[in-house]
């Protein structure tokens, strides 16, 4: 009797949440209606007459990523830092080490040559973002996989052998950091030694502020300015501290 | 006037919301795990119907790949099967 | 009163999944469940943002492709301010999880026990 007393009333709650939830959804007008703030990105992300506002990638949601909005995305990497410090916080001291174990030897052959397939893949998203889908984020997680796969098919003896180590998790983590945080900071040099205006995470050249980015590789093909070199450091980031996160939970305990 | 991509739109969320309720009534917590990845699928294909290739990327690789592996690598260390 | 036409379906039924969402974060007794549930609320409301930025009448992603009009671009396409907040969130989202799971395992190895009926009794 009391589970149908706990039903009824879960059924009840479910009824009176959706009302008001679906009252305050239908608030939004009917699809088709887009801000003033999304028109000015989209009509200015490559548009070749009003170069002062244009960021050059014909993608606008890299642009806005990282030239539009790139404090954001800044403030966003520092919180995934947090979270990864929280996680590698739990867990302390290591574990033994067994070369046994791991799955059968074609699940072994298959994941040592998925993965190389796998890194080719990130690198392409994140190389070509500008003018197809794409990016650091996409990239990171997909590279993420890879280890994953290696991780879980062989056994964690053989991963010192394959290269995938703690330490060396962490350092390839702040490498992609540090190239971040270094293409930020170089037009803050280039203005303080030559006089000139130049703001932090500065993209393409204005008409007061006179430094850019490379654009253009001879005539016609786009080079990406800050944002590739930049999506290249937060594939790295995003990447390697996916593995750091996993490879913390696989430690085995006594009772395992 | 509704067109086609409407009509498979509604017809995928609706099987969203059906699998909800099955996460939510089961006591298998293995099986629960099983449909969020699949439910993860279905998500990242309305994304894509909606024209934006960029999400359906992020989701599938990080909302189902990398999520069920978290998921059950956490569940070795708990109770593991019965809620 | 609130008019119902059948453009707004897909909101009608992400309002069901978030409220089923609630439900379970907040009356189910077992940990597992309650962090499970707060993951299918972020894929909802991410639901939310994508279906509200879309354009009716000829829409094309925000790509653009060479040799177009940037007026006419601005016409057509997807609003790409939703598409930005979404992928952040994702990721987000995903590192709340694996926090999540970590308490989880911490919490197990000190009391024993997952369902919060039992942890209220131990009182440890």
């Amino acid at each position: 009797m009391n589970s149908w007393r706990g039903s009824v009333l879960g059924v009840l709650f479910v009824a009176l949440m959706s009302s008001i939830l679906i009252y305050a959804f239908l608030g939004y007008p009917e699809p088709g209606y887009v801000r003033p703030l999304g028109e000015f990105y989209l009509f200015n992300t490559y548009n070749f007459e009003n170069q002062d506002w244009w960021s050059a990638s014909p993608n606008a949601v890299t642009g806005l990523l990282w030239d539009y909005r790139g404090y954001d995305t800044l403030y966003e990497t520092m919180v995934f830092y947090v979270g990864i410090a929280a996680v590698a916080m739990f867990f302390e001291g290591h574990s033994k080490l067994r070369k046994t174990g791991g799955m059968t030897v074609i699940v072994r052959a298959t994941a040592r040559l998925v993965f190389v397939f796998i890194l080719t893949s990130a690198f392409a998203i994140t190389i070509f973002s500008i003018k197809t889908p794409g990016g650091g984020f996409q990239g990171g997680s997909i590279m993420a996989i890879a280890y994953i796969a290696i991780i879980v098919s062989l056994s964690r003896g053989f991963l010192p052998e394959m290269s995938i180590d703690l330490e060396k998790a962490h350092i390839a983590k702040i490498v992609g950091l540090v190239l971040i945080a270094g293409l930020t900071i170089v037009p803050v040099l280039y203005s303080l030694t030559s006089g000139s205006v130049a703001y932090a995470l500065q993209n393409q050249p204005k008409a007061w502020a006179p430094f850019g980015y490379p654009t253009f590789l001879g005539l016609t093909s786009l080079s990406g300015g800050l944002i590739i070199p930049i999506q290249l450091g937060e594939m790295i980031h995003v990447g390697m501290g996916f593995t750091i996160m996993f490879l913390l939970l696989t430690i085995k305990e006594k009772e395992d | 006037m509704i067109e086609m991509i409407e009509l498979v739109i509604d017809l995928l969320l609706a099987f969203c919301v059906v699998l909800t309720a099955a996460i939510v009534y089961t006591k298998d917590l293995l099986l629960a795990v099983i449909l969020a990845g699949a439910e993860g699928v279905l998500v990242a294909t309305v994304f894509y119907l909606l024209l934006a290739p960029d999400i359906a990327l992020v989701q599938v690789a990080a909302g189902v790949g990398i999520s069920t592996a978290f998921f059950i690598v956490g569940l070795r260390k708990i109770g593991r099967r019965e809620e | 009163m609130v008019i119902v036409t059948a453009g707004q379906l897909p909101y009608i039924l992400v309002a069901i999944m978030a409220a089923i969402c609630i439900y379970a974060a907040l009356f189910k007794s077992n940990l597992f469940k309650k962090m499970l549930a707060m993951f299918l609320l972020t894929d909802a409301v991410n639901l939310l943002f994508i279906i509200q930025g879309y354009r009716i009448g000829g829409a094309i992603p925000p790509i653009i492709p060479p040799g177009m009009d940037p007026s006419e671009f601005a016409l057509r396409a997807v609003d790409p301010l939703a598409h930005y907040f979404v992928v952040t969130a994702v990721v987000i989202g995903l590192a709340e999880v694996a926090t999540l799971t970590v308490l989880i395992i911490y919490t197990y190895r000190h009391y024993g026990t997952i369902e919060t009926k039992k942890i209220k009794e131990l009182r440890g």
